[in-house]
């Protein structure tokens, strides 16, 4: 007689003899109606059980214990997701998490993917999708091609190094080339932004020139993106 | 039901069909919404956003997670109600409120 083993969702009694076991579920998601129905979806196929429901990220931190496969939204009232999704993968190697999330940016999933989720699901999924990838990560199957691994470690890699780059752009900027810019985004022109500072207007273009170089931007309408995409001013 | 995202609408829908097996519940793509209303008359309607068109025609609705907060809104009958994190008890009741409403009438 083979000796016993435990696999994702899986007891192997005797070789080839496969019987299934419950999969413990971690509904993580703080729109309540969905959680509550996807919860009871789940309690209706008997490989699923779902132990716990969290609407947060401090209610999943104390909801981890015996849990297998976690769904996870992203955008908690307490915190970000991806915080959850790298807890569980460094302390909880055991719980495959699935993160099913309504963000459009394919970079957050990307994140997500570093942090550890095995999955990503967009919000726009069917019943179908969600089930069968929760299936899948209790049988331990991946949900993500290397293929497809790679390109989104690679977008997290892009993305991070934009940032930075943005960051440096940003800190070349003088104070007096920040008000020119919170001016523009008043939607100021360069006579009234030479008005408002108190400079000519040849002043005012020699600083849009010297923001357009350091911003790496064409025109004042890049620059006035850049700018508040960035944080470096506000549009009131 | 005719609520974004596709994953609220279905799994929302089939959790209500199977717990109040008596209602006919239909999912449509809220675009949809207007049409169906006109053609199938419901007593019930659920959207991230219910247009005052729709809402002179039924007896209930909820607007579920508009702008994808946590709150939601409802009326029954003259009965409006706000809601800061909705239940799927809430759903449910509202449905069996309106069954009511239209037993009455």
């Amino acid at each position: 007689m083979g000796e016993a083993k435990t696999l994702h969702g899986k007891i192997e009694i005797t070789e080839g003899q496969v019987e299934e076991q419950t999969a413990n579920i971690l509904l993580v998601e703080d729109h309540a109606s969905f959680r509550q129905a996807l919860a009871f979806m789940f309690e209706r196929e008997p490989e699923f059980s779902v132990i716990a429901q969290a609407g947060s990220v401090s209610e999943a931190r104390v909801a981890k214990n015996g849990v297998d496969v976690a769904v996870v939204d992203l955008g908690l009232p307490d915190g970000d997701g991806i915080e959850l999704v790298e807890e569980f993968s460094s302390s909880e190697p055991r719980i495959a998490t699935l993160v099913l999330s309504a963000s459009l940016e394919p970079a957050r999933f990307a994140s997500a993917v570093e942090a550890g989720a095995a999955g990503v699901l967009h919000k726009s999924a069917s019943i179908g999708e969600i089930v069968d990838a929760v299936r899948r990560l209790r049988n331990g199957q991946a949900l993500l091609s290397p293929n497809e691994m790679i390109q989104m470690l690679r977008t997290v890699s892009r993305k991070r190094q934009e940032e930075m780059d943005a960051r440096q752009a940003i800190e070349k900027l003088t104070r007096r080339e920040k008000e020119v810019l919170q001016a523009l985004a008043t939607g100021m022109d360069s006579k009234e932004i030479a008005e408002n500072l108190h400079i000519t207007v040849e002043t005012e273009r020699t600083h849009m020139v010297n923001i357009l170089n350091k911003l790496g931007v064409h025109s004042r309408l890049q620059a006035l993106v850049f700018a508040v995409r960035h944080g470096v001013i506000e549009i009131r | 039901m005719a609520n974004e995202p596709r994953s609220y609408r279905e799994v929302i829908a089939e959790a209500v069909r199977a717990l109040r097996p008596q209602a006919r519940i239909v999912a449509a793509e809220p675009e949809e919404l207007e049409s169906l209303v006109e053609e199938l008359r419901p007593h019930v309607v659920v959207g991230n956003r219910v247009s005052p068109a729709v809402r002179s025609r039924v007896p209930a609705w909820v607007e579920l997670y508009p702008g994808y907060g946590t709150e939601s809104f409802s009326c029954v009958g003259e009965e409006h109600t706000t809601y800061d994190d909705i239940q799927l008890p809430d759903l449910l009741s509202i449905i069996d409120q309106t069954r009511r409403l239209a037993q009455r009438s």
